[in-house]
């Protein structure tokens, strides 16, 4: 790797973990109390979101006309816009209607698609390159799956038989875990197929992103049905990081399609 | 992999091979695609005279084919008698050598022809691996702008060389020569 292209690198992670500490900081000592910090929650959620899209894009476009690659970057970079704009209304309803932690909302549908897209590309992957994949590794991916969803199943449990919860509230939480866990699957079966490729960092990322954010979102589910989650929570600083690693895998595959 | 992709190649596919009985695994595949269209051979695992002598005892017509020869001795010297079908390149080092010649070679035989390269996995041990993906995606998006079709033939072994992966996302399709015989028979 040339230096300037070193450089160029440590220059966009740096600025990822710079902006990452300020938002740290700012959930850490909350400056301006909890109205100021959900402001600045869901102001974040939506920078970040923005970063990660625009990453995205500019994968998309450095990639080779008519490849499946590019139809694979186009397809997770509507899943990720999606996130950017289930964040932007979830703004909306906090900061400009006041409406505190709108849960199920238009926000979560947003969210919920974001999943399905994401899944979408990864299924699209996985079907050209099924060739590369060991059998072993798909029954890893399985069995780790099925441990997953007995875990879910564990924790959730409560949600489920809990008959003063609305169906539709019930739905969403087990909804986000359940994409997750689907995504985060798919992606490490993709991994898989292209380990040792130069993108390698790049799907590593992805898998990261996916498994953050289910796990995010499990929590999320949890604290929702109690009724304790509010925007300045801490588990907002994950869906960051996991937003962070999408841009991260969106620059990592640009830089090498360059 | 479908059996109409076998025999009409639209895209560009990259064919894992098994290890063993690697010819017979190819020959099948040539004879299957060159009954409906013309074929550019790149050859950098067999000289060109060990390859059409492997053709013509499977019955296949090469002579309709066009052949670019990597492998035979560096320095070969243009002779009257020289085969009118096929180019012959200093060395599999020489990639840009190779690429004019396929360049050529589309604009001769097209239309409804499809470029073989046999294999990459061989290119990568005359050239580094990054060099390799290049020629490879410069050679797919040739393709893709010609309208011709492609086959990237690899080995398969339990450790892919790092080409097969990298350029596995760049082809319209990842098939198993294996999966590809049955369907055929």
């Amino acid at each position: 790797m040339a230096a300037d292209e070193k450089d160029k690198q440590a220059y966009v992670l740096g600025s990822f973990l710079l902006a990452f500490i300020i938002a740290l900081v700012i959930y850490v000592f909350k400056p301006g109390g909890e109205d100021a910090l959900r402001f600045f929650g869901d102001s974040f959620y939506v920078l970040f979101a923005g970063i990660a899209t625009l990453c995205g894009v500019y994968a998309y476009r450095m990639s080779p006309a008519s490849s499946p690659h590019k139809k694979f970057l186009l397809t997770l970079t509507i899943a990720v816009a999606l996130d950017l704009l289930a964040g932007v209304i979830y703004l909306i309803y906090e900061s400009g209607f006041g409406v505190i932690a709108p849960f199920p909302s238009v926000a979560d549908a947003a969210w919920l698609l974001f999943y399905i897209v994401a899944i979408i590309a990864f299924v699209y992957t996985l079907r050209k390159t099924r060739h590369l994949i060991k059998k072993t590794t798909v029954a890893v991916a399985l069995t780790i799956g099925l441990s997953a969803l007995l875990i879910l199943y564990a924790a959730l449990q409560s949600i489920l038989t809990d008959d003063t919860y609305a169906m539709l509230d019930k739905a969403v939480s087990i909804a986000y875990p359940l994409l997750g866990i689907a995504a985060v699957l798919l992606a490490f079966l993709t991994l898989s197929a292209l380990y040792g490729s130069r993108m390698t960092a790049s799907w590593i990322a992805f898998v990261a992103a996916f498994a953050v954010y289910g796990f995010a979102d499990l929590i999320y589910a949890y604290l929702e049905w109690k009724e304790l989650y509010v925007t300045g929570s801490l588990i907002d600083l994950l869906w960051f990081v996991a937003q962070l690693l999408f841009a991260y895998g969106f620059y990592a595959q640009a830089k090498e399609l360059r | 992999m479908s059996q109409r992709a076998v025999h009409q190649v639209s895209g560009v596919i990259l064919h894992m091979i098994a290890p063993e009985n690697t010819m017979e695994q190819v020959v099948r595949i040539v004879g299957d695609v060159a009954r409906n269209q013309r074929i550019i051979y790149v050859t950098v695992n067999r000289p060109y005279k060990q390859l059409i002598a492997t053709l013509a005892s499977h019955e296949i017509d090469h002579t309709k084919m066009f052949f670019i020869d990597c492998i035979t001795a560096g320095g070969h010297v243009m002779e009257k008698n020289d085969p009118q079908n096929c180019m012959f390149i200093d060395s599999p080092q020489d990639l840009t050598g190779i690429s004019i010649a396929i360049t050529q070679a589309i604009k001769l035989t097209q239309p409804n022809v499809t470029l073989f390269i046999d294999s990459i996995d061989a290119l990568v041990v005359y050239n580094d691996e990054s060099t390799v993906v290049k020629f490879c995606n410069f050679t797919i998006s040739k393709l893709r702008s010609f309208g011709a079709g492609g086959v990237l033939l690899a080995r398969k072994s339990g450790k892919e060389v790092q080409v097969v992966r990298d350029v596995a996302l760049s082809v319209d399709e990842v098939a198993e020569a294996d999966e590809l015989v049955e369907e055929v028979t």
